[in-house]
């Protein structure tokens, strides 16, 4: 799967489950996986990697 | 509502309100210690061992992957109460980080009647809330880990992928203390260490980030000393420092940055001589979202809770970070509770949360094996 962001290769996991992270190894955005109406995995772009105070 | 009668006979439930009882503040965690040793070996754990520092370890399985889930024992001072209310555990450590380290503790014993899942070792630290003696220990020690996690409150659906490092600084200014009266005698201790301190604030605050604090240097001074009487020049101070690393530089680089900041004050011969000790030194550290590790527990998380995990950076600094960086290998933190709960007086674990974890981590153990795939030799 191509990489919104930099057009790089994404590979899925042919065990994927919808709403996995996955992250391109060429520029490290990452992504959740949906599944679309055909049942094939698209990335959606959201808030998967946050930021938080303390330990 | 939690039936009160189930909760008691739930072996996780009473495993962790028993370690709630035991108050264990940094340096006082020998009887906890004693008792997890004794509670591992009646559940069916191998090796079981207390080592000389007080950390006990214990294992289950054998071959590879070699897992290692780690949580500490002690907590921050301060008595609170255990009680179950409704679906709520109190008491001090009951986020910070005792359910965590209990939830580990059962995941680990499910997997005895198991089979092929690797290695699993579960280690209680000590000290980790003090000068991090247990973690330390444990890596001086001879366990390996292919794969590490470290229990301490994420919230369910949180895993902590990375933290900051860390610089402790004390910088001390000594001049001749004089008269107050007469000021141009010497030279005012304090104003000249906030001097050097006004310039490594500038310097920390270079490339400054508020909308991604991770990645920003920050630094703030936690502790001061200086000054005798209100009619005396001050002859000493002292400034404690706190400075946070972000993973794209190192612990050595800042100081080697800071020492050069000071070097220029002290090549000036009229500036007062100035003292810096490194107090402490933890490098960042940040595992990679694409590791198998990652993945088990993302995956454990969404068949869990039903809900979508979350990658966390942090902006403190933990155990994670000395392991991570001494085995080379990848480790995240993970535990129950909402941290923000930590060292406050109203430390409460959510029951039906602390139950979910058991089976993340459970789950998570297995999805390890199956992610690591059969061809990958363990480094154990």
């Amino acid at each position: 799967m191509k990489c919104p962001e930099c057009d790089g290769d994404i590979p899925i996991p042919k065990d994927a489950l919808e709403g996995e992270i996955v992250t391109c190894p060429d520029c490290g955005a990452s992504f959740e996986l949906h599944k679309k109406e055909d049942g094939s995995f698209g990335l959606r772009t959201i808030q998967v990697v946050g930021e938080d105070w303390g330990e | 509502m939690v039936d009160r009668s189930k909760t008691l006979e739930d072996p996780a439930i009473s495993l962790l309100e028993e370690m709630l009882k035991i108050y264990t503040p940094s340096g006082r965690e020998e009887p906890l210690s004693r008792f997890l040793a004794e509670r591992m070996n009646h559940l069916g754990f191998d090796d079981v061992q207390v080592d000389r520092v007080n950390n006990v370890i214990g294992t289950v399985g054998s071959g590879y992957p070699s897992i290692l889930l780690c949580g500490h024992m002690d907590t921050v001072p301060g008595v609170q109460p255990v009680k179950i209310v409704n679906d709520l555990i109190f008491g001090r450590g009951a986020v910070d980080a005792k359910s965590s380290l209990a939830a580990m503790i059962i995941a680990a014993s499910e997997l005895i009647d198991k089979e092929d899942y690797g290695k699993v070792i579960v280690a209680g630290v000590v000290d980790e809330e003090g000068m991090g003696t247990g973690i330390k220990e444990l890596i001086k020690g001879s366990i390996r880990a292919d794969y590490a996690i470290f229990g301490e409150p994420s919230s369910i659906e949180n895993i902590t992928i990375g933290y900051k490092g860390r610089i402790s600084l004390t910088i001390i200014c000594k001049t001749a203390s004089v008269h107050a009266s007469a000021p141009w005698m010497s030279q005012n201790a304090i104003e000249k260490a906030f001097e050097v301190w006004g310039a490594i604030s500038s310097y920390t605050s270079q490339g400054k980030d508020d909308k991604n604090r991770f990645n920003s240097l920050t630094a703030c001074i936690t502790k001061i000393r200086g000054g005798t009487a209100h009619n005396v020049l001050p002859g000493t101070c002292r400034i404690t420092t706190d400075i946070r690393i972000p993973p794209q530089t190192s612990c050595s680089k800042v100081h080697q940055d800071i020492m050069e900041i000071i070097d220029k004050y002290q090549s000036d011969v009229s500036f007062p001589k100035i003292e810096v000790k490194v107090d402490e030194m933890t490098e960042p550290f940040e595992t990679d979202k694409n590791s198998p590790l990652v993945r088990a527990l993302s995956v454990a998380i969404l068949n869990v809770t039903r809900r979508r995990p979350i990658l966390v950076r942090k902006t403190g600094t933990g155990d994670m970070n000395a392991f991570g960086h001494a085995l080379k290998v990848p480790v995240v933190t993970y535990g129950p509770g909402n941290p923000h709960l930590s060292h406050t007086h109203k430390e409460y674990i959510e029951i039906s949360d602390y139950l979910s974890c058991v089976k993340i981590y459970y789950e998570a153990l297995l999805n390890i094996r199956k992610f690591h795939g059969p061809d990958r030799q363990s480094s154990t």
